[in-house]
């Protein structure tokens, strides 16, 4: 059949995703971990701060096999920059943890006790829509008219994290700190809910491929 | 002999001028849109065009060799009337306009045969005419309702990979089937006016036109594809699908009444058909206009130019 090497390549780069959305799922979780045990004086945090690091560097590599599939015929041609930038969107999440996590390694931010179970909060709360934009991605071949309500629930979240984001900096500047941590914890905030912004561009992404089928 | 090799020399040129002008009219709209890569395209087109001549490309052969003039004709009228056709042809392939074949070799014979003082049945010249006001009309209705029956198909369909595979079968089944249209349709542009000397069998005048054509096309067919594809409007999958299919189905009906009619004006009519969809702001007028000038043009050139040439040289 004409196709047929065509369909083993696109189940190829389905399968690739997947890897992908799980790699940069694992980065999320230790990037989770790596918060939960700086804030706790926890000397593993070290060691997950590794683990992020290099589990952003295997999501790079999948992303770029992904594209070289892509690249090598996968998918109708008009619809190959699509899934390319779903790809790089999903990268970006894995590159942002990693960010989040030099930023705490490079940095070493004091956090005022009284933050850290607000910090912990964002932290959870902006890496829970990754799950929905992973399931967003495999309703893509099991039924494209859901994967609107998944991404209502990523933007739902998006939401939320936005206004613990507005909170925890209003509540860092009303501490009795140095102004130079104050603009540090700031920076560090921002950086943290921009995890849950990357998700919804992501989702944002396979939202248009779904459209596109649609025109 | 050495008159029916260049004769037959004089076909496979305008053949080759065919496949090189009206590739586009196959593949355009498919390539421009991005749906499939033009050399699976242009493979897929050429096996076609040669079933498409061969096994339904005789009555359109009879028509121009025997049914626009009702006797034979010089040899050096025809060979006129093919170079004159496919002179004009090549020029507008270059200059990437998608001019009509059928138009052209329409023209020449008329005008040749005029010069010669044979008898032009004008019956017959009347009925292609009118055809090839029907041809865009029909193709117009037939995409408009076929874009809305695809659409509603492709609706049903939940899984994108499954939608992917629908569309690329579609435009798999839509490029063949509008290739063997050609076929069966232009061959006899090619070489029906070398079935009026009636030297050559009309289903060996038809392999030869099929065969030329497909030489065409694999040879030239990329110039004009990107104007048809992409300029007259942009075009999504099920879109582009709907207008290959229209003009596929409106120029095979026309290839078995044995009617030459032009693919150019078929696609215009397809892609104006899908374009209402859209509202008609979505078709860039200044092309559709350009376009319509050189329906006029082309048989009235190239009718004029077979008819001083054959007057000059005779």
């Amino acid at each position: 059949m004409m196709f047929k090497h065509v369909r083993r390549r696109e189940h190829k780069v389905y399968l690739l995703f997947n890897e992908h959305l799980n790699t940069v799922g694992e980065c999320l979780a230790k990037f989770k971990e790596m918060t939960i045990n700086y804030l706790n004086n926890n000397p593993l945090h070290e060691e997950n701060a590794l683990d992020v690091h290099k589990l952003e560097s295997k999501a790079d590599t999948i992303r770029r096999n992904i594209e070289k599939e892509i690249h090598g015929g996968a998918f109708l041609p008009f619809l190959r920059e699509d899934y390319i930038e779903i790809a790089e969107r999903i990268d970006k999440i894995a590159d942002k943890a990693e960010a989040v996590v030099d930023f705490y390694m490079l940095v070493r931010p004091q956090i005022p006790d009284s933050l850290h179970d607000a910090i912990k909060e964002l932290t959870d709360r902006t890496i829970v829509g990754l799950p929905h934009l992973k399931n967003m991605f495999d309703l893509l071949d099991v039924d494209m008219t859901k994967v609107v309500d998944e991404a209502v629930k990523v933007n739902i979240i998006e939401s939320e994290v936005d206004q613990l984001e507005r909170e925890l900096i209003k509540n860092v500047f009303n501490l009795d700190i140095d102004l130079a941590l104050k603009i540090i914890l700031r920076e560090l905030i921002r950086n943290i809910a921009d995890i849950s912004d990357l998700i919804q561009n992501a989702s944002d992404r396979i939202e248009i491929l779904t459209v596109k089928y649609r025109v | 002999m050495s008159s029916v090799i260049l004769l037959v020399a004089a076909g496979i040129y305008v053949g080759w001028n065919i496949g090189a002008n009206d590739t586009a009219n196959c593949i355009g709209t498919a390539v421009g849109s991005g749906l499939i890569s033009y050399s699976k395209a242009v493979i897929l087109i050429a096996i076609f065009i040669i079933l498409g001549a061969s096994i339904q490309g005789e009555r359109v052969i009879e028509t121009i060799g025997k049914g626009i003039v009702t006797e034979v004709i010089p040899v050096p009228a025809i060979i006129i009337a093919l170079l004159s056709a496919g002179a004009f042809v090549t020029i507008a392939t270059y200059l990437k306009l998608p001019v009509s074949t059928s138009q052209a070799i329409v023209g020449g014979v008329t005008g040749v045969s005029l010069s010669v003082g044979a008898n032009v049945a004008w019956n017959e010249v009347l009925s292609i005419i009118l055809c090839w006001i029907i041809n865009p009309i029909a193709t117009l209705v037939i995409a408009y309702g076929l874009y809305h029956i695809l659409n509603a198909l492709a609706r049903k369909v939940k899984r994108i990979r499954v939608w992917e595979r629908f569309i690329t079968v579609l435009l798999v089944v839509t490029i063949s089937y509008m290739a063997y249209s050609l076929g069966a349709n232009h061959a006899g542009n090619a070489v029906g006016p070398i079935a009026n000397l009636g030297v050559i069998k009309l289903r060996w005048l038809a392999i030869i036109g099929g065969l030329s054509i497909a030489l065409g096309s694999i040879t030239y067919g990329h110039r004009v594809s990107e104007t048809v594809g992409k300029s007259i409007t942009l075009l999504d999958p099920i879109t582009a699908c709907a207008a290959q299919l229209s003009i596929a189905i409106v120029v095979h009906m026309f290839s078995i009444l044995g009617i030459p009619v032009s693919t150019s004006q078929a696609i215009v009519g397809g892609v104006i058909g899908v374009g209402l969809v859209r509202g008609v702001t979505a078709i860039n007028r200044n092309i559709i206009i350009k376009i319509i000038i050189g329906w006029i043009a082309t048989p009235l050139i190239s009718a004029i130019i077979a008819f001083s040439i054959y007057k000059i040289v005779a």
